[in-house]
């Protein structure tokens, strides 16, 4: 009884305190910001946030505090969110996955385009395909014509289903019409591991993850996804290049906020993210990750991105159900 | 070889011992104890958290850093489970057997000591296990295919035939269960949801902090209440805080032994870390005079596992450092450091940038002389605390707890999921089960799966693969011996029972 | 009364019948494609007959039987935890610390209120200044 009662209290007290600090655009913010991130601690989307909380603590004049919340595909740390109270206080960082948690977690009932803001777009990771070294497979033909010949021995490493790396590859065998075998490993490190030894023949990764295996001889550069060469490896051709005409697929990470965040708060948080990608620091730091800025910033981007990224992913995920 | 070696030494000497990396390392060294200490802060979480401050530091100096509180960690997980039978890290599980029998017996000090002095050679042996045959043995490991994993995580879990305190028939259970508990969360291959009662918390599976605090540390709070034994403190007298000669003596051989162990079973990813200091208790068990000591306070089941387990911790570089593969999440954190550093982790780094690859093998020495500076004047402290009545001493070390298991996912389920543990482990006590077999399946289960389907998924479903690769043929045949083993042992033993 | 090995047995059955049951829809696959029901069914299934063997076993006449248990002492720990966890999430930290002390104070027959109001007093000190002050966990004060 007395716990239920305290606990009321307390809910009754947050209520109160709320709405006593009515939400205004034009101090905001007036206390430290919570930038929950929907995976773990050092991966790139954690890199991201802690790299660019810190320039925004400083621009902002509040502190940027990084949670994260791993877990579920990233539906926990949105349900979170999501469930927040749209002050702009509270806000999400997530990847590309973020596109995919509809599809693939229909039971958590979530629906990204209806339970959260968009804020703005943060930075794209261009993927490069790269194969085996023991394959007879030197460019992209060549593992077409392979995969033709012998079809269904081809495998391609990812970091499970739904990653980056996954949806990449789906989007290369159904516009090129080849088939190759799907094997999820629990992280990147572990299947690049099996791709140096030849246990798996392709796969899909960041450029810096593998640009010191390429320089070594290890593994073969293939193409790059995105619609531009990248200039850490500008000799290797992209997938448009290559005849899979409009081919893009980088991984992304984005700023999300509660629905119903006023549009002044997030007007102010993209003047902040403006701030820090203009940052001579940060820029090296993006370059050293391999990050690219964003073409463009701002919540309307984001959101037609997203709109398109949802269907394109949507189809291919179906059309890849085994 | 020596002069290249020499070459190689006096370059990380230089790199290690400027005063700024000297200081950044004691930093390192002592956030870790404090981190290790604190029961489920873990060292990922710390490391993330100041990963920000490292940016304006040099490359080698800021892993130098990291690197302290990585190994600190380590360190400190072992004091808790010493002295309230708390596991702060997964690797410190098997520490709590001995340590906290040892403990109860007034041993304390000595346990503690042990430990220390166990990882401190340990650190010594490896740094220069590292710098003559380091990259050479990462090539080997990088051979092990999916079967040979699988063959390997088997052989492991079958140890605990030999390292269980209960019946064998209760052992198997044990490990089923833990087995069974492993596989609850989301399916690796097709995302899956499993056996998650449609709780979202349970998605990414049940938090090892929250599963080995509860099973162990609350359930041994919940057993002392339960008898009455609330008002004594855990031990009233204390004969000496350092081990003497003799018990030196008998502990240095199990060290060497787990540093060996630790060192080659932790450059394996996943499970590694861990996995070592569990065979290093299943081998010093085997080796023992004295099988029956183990469990109720055997001093080589403190100082191999130690040993192995801070051995396992520095090994884990590496991989990263030789072929930037990194083999657990804090690995794959520095891994990230160094990314911002400009510095891709690959099988250059140790010639493109010598004072990163040599400074932080030597600071590994460096770090481990620190932290035996840092934690043998603390032993009298710690065992002081056990002076402390139980019942005082009870309600610090459940708040802890909860924060602990909070703090891994920020969540309060991970804290009513460690009180539903504590129940079960006080259950498990009451019942003569011994959770150790659990919590080994429950961390080796993960990985038997994974590489057992892996391995069926390249092979297209052939289980030929598991005898066609020679190491997995071979820990395959060994696992089925130890089986046939224990169970010709265990049938004479009833025989002899019954006929006597 | 049952034995102890019988109970033991008893109720890892209910654990692997409690989690087969959840996880009945999964799919078992093939051995080229192992389904994610796979393993589960094979550790569920491999629990119940281990579980039921040492049941049975259980029932041979001179089984030892099982030591009374307590009741209250996990019943209060489970409230310590219980209360700590809704206390953090709608009060704060020092909050949910002295209800774990207090709690875990009233399941010992004597407790002394000094030395609970000193321990209650000093923990919820150090919570509010080392975890949320200093190590800025996300909880509120």
């Amino acid at each position: 009884m007395k716990l239920k009662s305290l606990a009321r209290l307390g809910a009754v007290a947050a209520l109160v305190a709320a709405f006593a600090a009515p939400v205004t655009a034009a101090d905001y913010p007036t206390r430290p910001i919570t930038m929950i991130v929907g995976s773990g601690a050092g991966g790139i989307n954690d890199l991201i946030a802690r790299i660019l909380g810190e320039h925004m603590s400083r621009t902002l004049g509040q502190p940027v505090v990084v949670e994260n919340q791993p877990g579920g595909g990233s539906t926990i740390a949105i349900s979170q969110v999501a469930k927040a109270t749209p002050d702009g206080y509270t806000l999400l960082v997530n990847g590309s996955v973020h596109s995919v948690v509809g599809e693939l977690y229909p039971k958590s009932g979530i629906d990204v385009q209806k339970d959260l803001e968009s804020v703005s777009l943060l930075a794209g990771v261009p993927l490069i395909l790269t194969v085996a070294k023991a394959l007879p497979i030197t460019d992209f033909a060549s593992l077409v014509a392979y995969a033709k010949e012998h079809p269904n021995q081809l495998t391609f490493g990812s970091n499970g289903r739904g990653s980056g790396a996954h949806l990449a590859a789906e989007l290369v065998k159904s516009m090129a019409g080849v088939q190759f075998k799907h094997i999820p490993y629990r992280t990147t490190p572990q299947a690049l591991n099996d791709l140096l030894t030849g246990r798996i023949s392709i796969m899909l990764g960041t450029v810096t993850m593998f640009s010191p295996h390429i320089d070594s001889g290890e593994v073969r550069p293939i193409a790059v996804s995105t619609g531009e060469r990248s200039a850490l490896v500008p000799n290797v051709p992209t997938f448009d290049e290559l005849g899979l005409k409009g081919y893009e697929a980088s991984s992304w990470t984005a700023l999300y906020a509660p629905k119903g965040t006023p549009p002044e708060i997030i007007a102010r948080i993209n003047t902040g993210i403006a701030a820090a990608l203009a940052d001579e620091e940060v820029k090296k730091r993006f370059v050293q990750l391999g990050l690219i800025a964003p073409p463009e910033l701002g919540p309307k981007y984001l959101t037609s991105y997203l709109d398109k990224d949802i269907a394109r992913w949507s189809t291919v995920l179906r059309a890849s159900q085994d | 070889m020596f002069d290249l070696l020499i070459t190689n030494f006096s370059i990380g000497i230089s790199a290690a011992f400027s005063p700024e990396n000297l200081l950044l390392c004691f930093v390192g060294a002592l956030l870790g104890t404090l981190i290790g200490v604190l029961p489920g802060i873990g060292s990922v979480a710390t490391i993330a958290m100041l990963l920000p401050i490292t940016f304006g530091l040099p490359p080698t100096s800021a892993m130098i850093m990291l690197a302290g509180i990585y190994y600190g960690a380590h360190y400190g997980g072992s004091t808790t489970a010493i002295l309230v039978n708390l596991p702060g890290e997964a690797s410190s599980v098997i520490t709590c057997l001995d340590g906290y029998a040892l403990a109860r017996a007034g041993r304390a000090g000595e346990a503690l000591a042990l430990a220390a002095i166990g990882s401190f050679i340990a650190g010594c042996v490896t740094t220069f296990a590292i710098a003559f045959f380091g990259p050479a043995l990462t090539v080997a490991t990088q051979w092990l295919g999916a079967p040979d994993y699988f063959a390997l995580m088997v052989l492991g879990l079958l140890a605990v035939i030999v390292l269980s305190r209960c019946s064998m028939l209760k052992a198997l259970i044990m490990l089923m269960a833990g087995f069974l508990l492993s596989m609850v969360g989301t399916d690796l291959i097709t995302a899956e949801p499993r056996m998650t009662f449609g709780l979202p918390e349970l998605s990414d599976g049940i938090s090892f902090v929250s599963m080995s605090m509860g099973l162990f540390g609350v359930s041994e709070i919940i057993a002392n209440y339960a008898h009455g034994t609330e008002g004594r403190i855990i031990t009233r007298k204390i004969e000496r805080l350092l081990p003497s000669r003799k018990v030196m003596r008998e502990a240095l051989p199990s060290m060497l032994r787990g540093t060996g162990i630790g060192m080659f079973l932790g450059m394996l990813p996943g499970g590694g870390g861990v996995l070592s200091s569990f065979c290093s208790y299943a081998v010093e068990k085997k080796v023992s005079k004295h099988p029956e000591q183990f469990g109720r306070g055997a001093v080589a089941g403190v100082a191999g596992p130690e040993a192995a387990n801070n051995a396992g911790a520095q090994a884990s570089f590496i991989p990263l450092l030789s072929l930037g593969i990194p083999s657990n999440a804090v690995m794959a954190l520095m891994g990230g450091a160094l990314l911002i550093q400009g510095i891709t982790p690959g099988p250059h780094v140790i010639t493109s940038q010598p004072e990163l690859f040599w400074g932080i093998v030597v600071s590994m020495w460096v770090g481990n002389v620190m932290l035996l500076i840092i934690n043998l004047p603390l032993i009298g402290l710690w065992v002081k605390l056990l002076a402390v009545p139980y019942r005082v001493l009870a309600p610090m070390i459940l708040v802890f707890c909860c924060i602990g298991a909070f703090s891994v996912h920020n969540s309060v389920f991970d804290v009513l999921l460690m009180m539903a543990f504590g129940v079960l482990g006080y259950l498990l006590i009451k019942l003569e089960y011994d959770p150790t077999p659990l919590l080994l399946a429950f961390i080796l289960g993960p990985l038997i799966e994974e590489n057992l389907r892996r391995a069926l998924q390249l092979s297209d479903g052939s289980p030929a693969v598991f005898i066609e690769s020679p190491i997995s043929a071979v820990l395959l045949s060994l696992s089925v011996l130890l089986i046939v083993v224990a169970l010709a042992l265990d049938f004479r033993a009833r025989r002899a029972a019954v006929a006597g | 009364m049952f034995s102890r090995d019988f109970l033991a047995g008893l109720m890892m059955l209910l654990v692997a019948g409690a989690l087969f049951f959840d996880g009945r829809g999964l799919e078992f696959g093939t051995p080229e494609m192992m389904g994610p029901g796979f393993f589960p069914f094979l550790a569920a299934g491999g629990l119940a007959l281990l579980s039921t063997i040492l049941m049975v076993s259980g029932l041979a006449a001179g089984a030892p039987r099982l030591e009374p248990m307590g009741v209250r002492a996990p019943v209060m720990v489970i409230l310590a935890g219980v209360a700590f966890a809704v206390l953090l999430d709608h009060v704060g930290a020092l909050a949910a610390t002295v209800a774990v002390v207090v709690l875990c104070a009233l399941s010992i027959r004597d407790f002394r209120w000094k030395e609970v109001a000193l321990v209650a007093i000093g923990m919820a000190a150090l919570v509010g200044f080392l975890f949320v002050y200093f190590l800025q966990l996300p909880m509120a004060m």
